[in-house]
């Protein structure tokens, strides 16, 4: 796989896990200030995030070897789940970045119109990027286990929030 | 559309599992089964699965699980505060009427009251953001002791300068200049809600900031929304969205609140998005002494717009 491509889909899973630790960690501290909190847990995340996302990367890697899979092929799959992901991840950027706005107005609106929409979306546009890789490599293999991987991701904020708070 | 579904005249679950005497303020033990006939003669049956789930003892809901339930109930509901900003919003309404106080040769120190403060969110937020003058006292007031002494417990671990009390608001030692609240209004129905507001009439405070949801079509499928999401507890989910469904329009809070006036000149404040016909997720009914609604204007500046008074 072409390695920015390779980069891009890390820092994009590497930034879900780390998002879906601080969402496994809200609701679950009523302290005011929470920066320390929300830090340990979106490197919680991550931790246990790399621990679904290395596994299932493995997995594609020797399912496309197995599979004999062109790299051409490959990076077309994958660019075509970016095509899904990319904007739904520059969408997430832009609210998050609303919500260093200095405004109340702003900070609800991006919380009421942005950030709750699409967190309650976002497991149908997971499924939806693996379905666009099949679509353009329909591999049933390869689906299944992007599938397989992504249900590991899926899952992992309901795992993090069987942990203690901290 | 809640009908056939949560009775949006009903009480919310929280208001029934836990009793107090409103002279004493002592807790009294609640019934679980006249909880769940309560629940049950108004068709709430996802209340009665909640309750029903409570533990009990001997037939009486078990205080302690109801305690470590409300709290971590109030902390689930503190994220709505948070991601609505609501602190800040609290502390932009509140400057001004400071301001209008001070401008109005009212006296310090100013005590502001958080009525119904559960676990002290925005008295919190209000004592960790310093923005208020020194000579501001922030304290929250709730009839629920466990609440109250976890408020006390996360403001002493942050080292927080507010103060939180088992008390009346209406009836402290020392009173209020100010009294507030948020999502507290829509709990009391009907006569209830022009008797608790004609209680600030009887008190020395000058001015008041009632925060609650506003009734909108958005309001109930984007609590139902944002509770599914965000809230792991079928008890926030619950009321959360009853929440949005009781809450009550504008002119009903300030028809509640007509006897407060001439004492009290009254308004809405914070109703829609500046300019458009949007509405916001809370608004707030204020009431100041007349003298100081001039002072209060000028220091809301532009933001006065957002007022309309009655």
């Amino acid at each position: 796989m072409n390695p920015g491509l390779a980069l891009i889909v890390w820092a994009l899973g590497a930034t879900d896990v780390a998002m879906t630790g601080w969402r496994s960690a809200a609701g679950r501290s009523s302290l005011i200030d929470k920066r320390a909190y929300y830090r340990r847990a979106m490197l919680r995340g991550l931790l246990y995030g790399h621990a679904v996302l290395v596994p299932a990367a493995l997995l594609m890697a020797i399912a496309v070897r197995v599979q004999q899979v062109s790299e051409l092929a490959v990076n077309r799959a994958v660019l075509h789940m970016l095509v899904i992901y990319l904007p739904y991840a520059v969408v997430m950027a832009v609210s998050t970045a609303l919500r260093f706005v200095p405004s109340v107005d702003v900070r609800s609106l991006s919380s009421m119109l942005i950030f709750g929409p699409l967190t309650f979306v976002r497991p149908v546009v997971a499924v939806l990027g693996v379905y666009a890789a099949y679509r353009s490599l329909p591999d049933p293999i390869l689906f299944a286990v992007a599938l397989v991987g992504m249900a590991g991701v899926l899952s992992l904020e309901t795992y993090l929030r069987t942990l203690p708070a901290r | 559309m809640l009908r056939g579904w949560l009775p949006t005249d009903g009480p919310e679950i929280t208001d029934l599992i836990v009793d107090y005497d409103p002279g004493t303020l002592e807790r009294r033990p609640v019934r679980k089964q006249a909880v769940l006939d309560r629940f049950g003669a108004l068709g709430d049956v996802f209340a009665q699965r909640v309750v029903r789930a409570l533990p009990e003892v001997d037939g009486v809901l078990d205080p302690g699980a109801v305690d470590r339930l409300m709290i971590r109930t109030h902390c689930e509901m503190q994220r709505i505060s948070e991601e609505f900003d609501h602190g800040r919003r609290v502390l932009e309404l509140l400057k001004p009427v400071l301001a209008a106080l001070r401008a109005g040769g009212v006296p310090p120190p100013y005590r502001i009251v958080d009525i119904g403060c559960g676990t002290g969110f925005a008295v919190r937020w209000l004592a960790h953001a310093r923005e208020l003058p020194d000579d501001v006292e922030l304290t929250g007031v709730d009839y629920n002791r466990a609440l109250v002494e976890e408020a006390r417990r996360l403001a002493a671990v942050e080292k927080l300068a507010c103060g939180f009390e088992v008390a009346n608001a209406f009836q402290l030692d020392r009173p209020a200049a100010v009294l507030m609240s948020t999502g507290v209004l829509h709990h009391f129905r009907d006569e209830g809600l022009a008797a608790f507001l004609n209680r600030h009439g009887a008190g020395p405070a000058r001015a008041f900031v009632h925060f609650d949801f506003q009734p909108t079509p958005f309001a109930v499928p984007g609590a139902w929304v944002f509770h599914v999401l965000r809230m792991t507890l079928p008890i926030a989910h619950h009321d959360g969205v009853l929440s949005a469904a009781r809450a009550h329009p504008a002119d009903a809070l300030l028809s509640a609140a007509a006897s407060l006036a001439p004492r009290f000149r009254l308004g809405m404040y914070g109703r829609r998005f500046a300019g458009t016909p949007l509405p916001r997720v809370f608004h707030a009914l204020v009431g100041l002494e007349p003298e100081l609604v001039g002072p209060f204007e000028s220091a809301l500046g532009a933001r006065a717009s957002r007022l309309e008074w009655t």
